[in-house]
Order: structure tokens, then sequence, then C-alpha cells
């Protein structure tokens, strides 16, 4: 006879765990000083970290987590929980394994954000947001403050107990997921299997991303003829993929992100102001 | 109420529900329905608020931030709007097409070199970072963000202070060069988060995969959802041959029966 495990049955310590990042995640998007949302990123996943590592006296640990989760990220936020349950579980799996091959922990939240976004929007920003508007809008009537407090309500519920409950799920995807490939001894197939999934999500997302085509049209027999198709003829998107490989090959040479911020920013107001774009 | 009041108080009904919003996990708060209510409740009429945000909200309906890309800057055309509308007693129909959509489009733009101001402080947070400053990082977090939207909110009390003609004969006159120009910049700023994560993950063996996951979206079209079922698909019978020369090799080192024939 097995006793099931319930989703919210976990250590007292996993619980309270859980409900601090729970409480933390709410500025996600709040401060935007570093690569897209890191800021709210490590300031929410936080609870676990100090947990696992500075908590432990493993203030290296520590140090090394933050860097790795100081990356970009963006998922819907009432889905997004469910990335953060999972890292939690890896980052302890993590302490408990010499040879954890840590970059998986970055492949792998950077694999989930564009299916969860996509499964976020869709719901959220799609049907509950639109549902809960429409709704709210029958009550405006001539001026009825019962309108925007519906909207914030109808919305509010459905996102709240789907944010909390993911969180509890990711973790205990995580810790189960893990804990198999481990005692099955294929944690080397499944880390190579996230990291290709990883960079394979990275390459779409740079595709959908990053956004450059040049305006500019030149004189050909008579007729202004635009340039930007002739170079779509020969790659489609291969301005803004040159572009995020030679950030990557600066971000190498240890270039500062900050600069490189203002760097792009400048060549787009110069290529504008002398016609290209 | 003087002008600078009314500037004041819509600044204020701007600047509360818009930083309620991003704090408190995106909670809708930020959405015309409720900002155009708060303007409205603070410049002294609630019931005509509700009805500017209840137009706001409809016209606005389709425009959301996913992904990154908007189409307009919905909660400051809609703080200027309804501040005009309730504020200053302008019709509601010519604040929403002459104030409303000029201030959405000239503020979306306006956000990336803003943006860029907020990355100022950005060498301050990575050195929080790298010291591993718990509560440093999160008193940052708090203060960077409530900084931003208080710059915000200091351009619409300005904006609104200036008056509904004299604001869209200034949107009307910034250069078309600089506008497209920080366009092409914002697109091009994703290419850093995008070059952070490709330096992470890059490896010779798996950078085939890379531009699979480009070429998919660019010449297909993808969705990234549908990109991700197809990774998932090619990547797991991998995986299953990998795992079949992992026993492999644990056979031949155990010395095993060949029962791989």
């Amino acid at each position: 006879m097995s006793t099931k495990k319930g989703l919210f049955d976990l250590p007292a310590e996993d619980k309270k765990m859980l409900w601090q990042i729970f409480c933390r995640v709410g500025p996600l998007f709040f401060a935007n000083a570093g690569p897209s949302s890191s800021v709210g990123y490590v300031n929410g996943i936080m609870p676990a970290l100090k947990r696992y590592y500075l908590d432990k006296g493993d203030r290296e640990g520590f140090l090394d987590a933050i860097a790795r989760h100081n990356i970009r990220y963006n998922i819907t936020q009432n889905v997004g929980t469910i990335c953060f349950g999972l890292v939690a579980a890896m980052e302890y799996q993590n302490t408990q394994h010499e040879d954890y091959p840590t970059e998986t922990i970055a492949a792998l939240k950077t694999a989930m954000q564009g299916p969860m976004s996509g499964i976020g929007d869709a719901i959220f920003w799609g049907v509950v947001r639109t549902v809960a508007a429409s709704i709210a809008l029958g009550f405006v009537g001539d001026g009825s403050i019962l309108a925007p407090i519906m909207f914030i309500i109808l919305y509010q519920v459905p996102s709240l107990i789907t944010k909390y409950t993911l969180l509890f799920v990711g973790f205990n995807l995580g810790e189960d997921f893990i804990v198999n490939a481990y005692e099955s001894g294929i944690m080397g197939v499944v880390t190579k299997a996230i990291n290709t999934l990883g960079l394979l999500m990275v390459g779409a997302m740079t595709a959908s991303t990053v956004r450059f085509s040049l305006g500019v049209a030149i004189n050909v027999e008579g007729a202004l003829t635009p340039v930007q198709p002739f170079i779509d003829d020969l790659f489609k998107g291969i301005l803004p993929l040159g572009i995020t490989l030679l950030m990557k090959w600066a971000l190498d040479k240890g270039m500062n992100i900050t600069l490189a911020t203002f760097a792009l920013i400048g060549v787009g107001v110069l290529l504008a102001l002398i016609g290209l774009v | 109420m003087s002008n600078s009041m009314k500037a004041l108080l819509t600044a204020i009904g701007y600047f509360v529900p818009y930083t309620w919003n991003w704090y408190h996990g995106q909670c809708m708060t930020e959405r015309p329905l409720v900002v155009a209510t708060c303007v409205g409740a603070l410049l002294g009429n609630i019931k005509l608020g509700v009805i500017c945000g209840g137009q706001l909200e409809t016209i606005y309906m389709g425009v959301v931030n996913i992904g990154g890309a908007m189409a307009a800057e919905t909660v400051s055309a809609t703080a200027i709007a309804t501040a005009f509308v309730v504020g200053w007693g302008m019709d509601l129909d010519a604040a929403l097409t002459t104030v409303a959509v000029p201030v959405g489009l000239a503020f979306n733009v306006l956000r990336t070199p803003i943006m860029t101001i907020n990355y100022i402080v950005a060498p301050l947070w990575q050195k929080l970072a790298d010291d591993g400053n718990i509560v440093g990082m999160r008193l940052f977090q708090v203060i960077d963000g409530v900084a931003m939207k208080l710059l915000w909110a200091v351009i619409i009390y300005f904006c609104v202070l200036l008056g509904a003609e004299p604001l869209t004969n200034l949107l009307a006159s910034i250069p078309n060069w600089l506008m497209r120009g920080l366009q092409a910049g914002s697109g091009l700023l994703g290419a850093i988060g995008m070059g952070v994560l490709v330096r992470m993950l890059w490896s010779p063996e798996l950078a085939t995969y890379y531009f699979l996951g480009f070429t998919a979206f660019q010449y297909m079209g993808l969705p990234l959802v549908a990109i991700a079922v197809f990774a998932v698909c090619i990547i797991i019978p991998i995986a299953l041959r990998d795992l079949e020369l992992v026993n492999l090799k644990k056979s031949v080192q155990n010395g095993g029966e060949e029962d791989f024939f």
C-alpha cells in the first residue's frame, strides 16, 4: 500500500522556501537594469539560493548560482512559477551531486521560456484577461466603479491560483525527474538533451526577438528599389543573426553589457540618420 | 483646482496603479479601465473616469505586451487622455483620437531611451550580484523600479501641464529619423540578451541546433511552442540513441555478452 504524495505534501522547510519564492516573484519585471528580467529572477529565486548555498556556508557556490541566474528570463508571470520550482529543485540537486552539470539549469530555464510563455500568454493574456475585461466592461454603464473592481478580481483569482499551484508542480517535477535521472545513470544523456533543446530554442528566440532590417532604397534603372528584399533572398534574418553572433563574440571578448546596450541604440539612431534604416 | 494641481493628481493617478501592477505580478491594474478610474477619481469625477476607461480598454483590448513588443504605450495614453477629459472637459472622442493615439505611439518609442537611462545603473546591479548582497539586490529592485516609474510620472506631469494642443503639436514635431532610429535600436537590443544565452549554451557539437531553431522560426514561421515540440521530437530519438551508446559502452567495458547482435 503506497501513500500517493499530494502536490502540496512537502516537508515544512520546502514549503517555507516555496512560499518565500512565491512572495518574491511579484516584482519579476519591476526593475530592468540587467539582462531582461534578471533583476527580478535573481531576487525571486534568492530563497532557494540562500537555503542551498549560503546557509550551508558555500559562499562560492552562492555567488556562482547568482551569476548563473543573472541571464535573460521572460515567462508570463502566472505560469512562470513552474520554472522557479524546477530551478529550486535543480539547485538542490546541484548541491547533492559533485558532477552536476550546472549549465543544464540555464539551458532548461531558457528552453522553457518559449513554450511556457506561449501557453501563458495564450491562456492569460488571450483568454482570461479578455473574458474578465468583457464582463467588466458590461458593468461600466454610466460609470460604475464595479467595472474595474470586477476586472481585477476576475483576472486575479485564476492568476494567483495558477501561479501558486505551478510553483509546487515545478518543484515536485524537478525533484522526481532529476532523482530518477541520477538513479538510472542517464544524467549525461539527459543533460545533453536539455542543452540541445535550450540552444535550439535560443536560436528560435533570436529570430523572434531580434529585429533589424534596412529601410534604404537604391536607384536601379531609374526606379527606387528597396534593398532589404535582396538581403532576404540571400538568407532571411541574416542581419539579426549576424548581429547576435557578433554580440556573442563581443561578450566573449569581455565587452560590458551596458556599453553594448548604448552602442546598439546609438547604431540604430546613426543608421536612421544616414538613411539606412 | 489649478492646472498644476490637476497635472500632479494625474501623475499620481498614473503612478500608483502602474507601480502596483508591476510590483504585484501584473495584476492588470495598469490597464486603461483601472488607470482611468484612478485619474478620474483624483480629478473629481470617478464615473467619467470609468467611462473613459471603458472606451480606452475597448480600443486597447488587443494591445498587450507579448514578448516585449507593444503597439502603443497604453498606460500614459490613458492617463493623459482621461486627464484632459475629466480635468479640462475635453470631448471624449476627440481625446481618444487626438490625444490617446499619438501619445500612445510616441511614448511607445520613448520607452527605449528611457530604458537606456535605466541601464546607467546596470554596473551597480552587477556589483551587487557579484558580491552576493541579498538585501542590496532587493533594495535595488524596489528603488530602481520605483525611480523609473517616477520618471515616467514626471513626464506625464509635464505633458498634462502642457495642455492638449501644444502636446499634440510637440509630438508631431519629433523628427522621423529619430523615431525610426530608436525603433531600430530597440529591435536590436534583444541581440544582447540572446548573445548572453548563446554564449552560455554554445558548444561546437550542438551549434547546428542553434541555426536549426533560427531557420525554423524565420522561414517556417512556426510559433515557439511548435518549434519546441519539433525540437523535442528530434531530440528524444537522439537521446535514446545516446542511451543505447552509453549502455553499449557499459557492456563492452564489462566484457559482457555480445547481446547487441
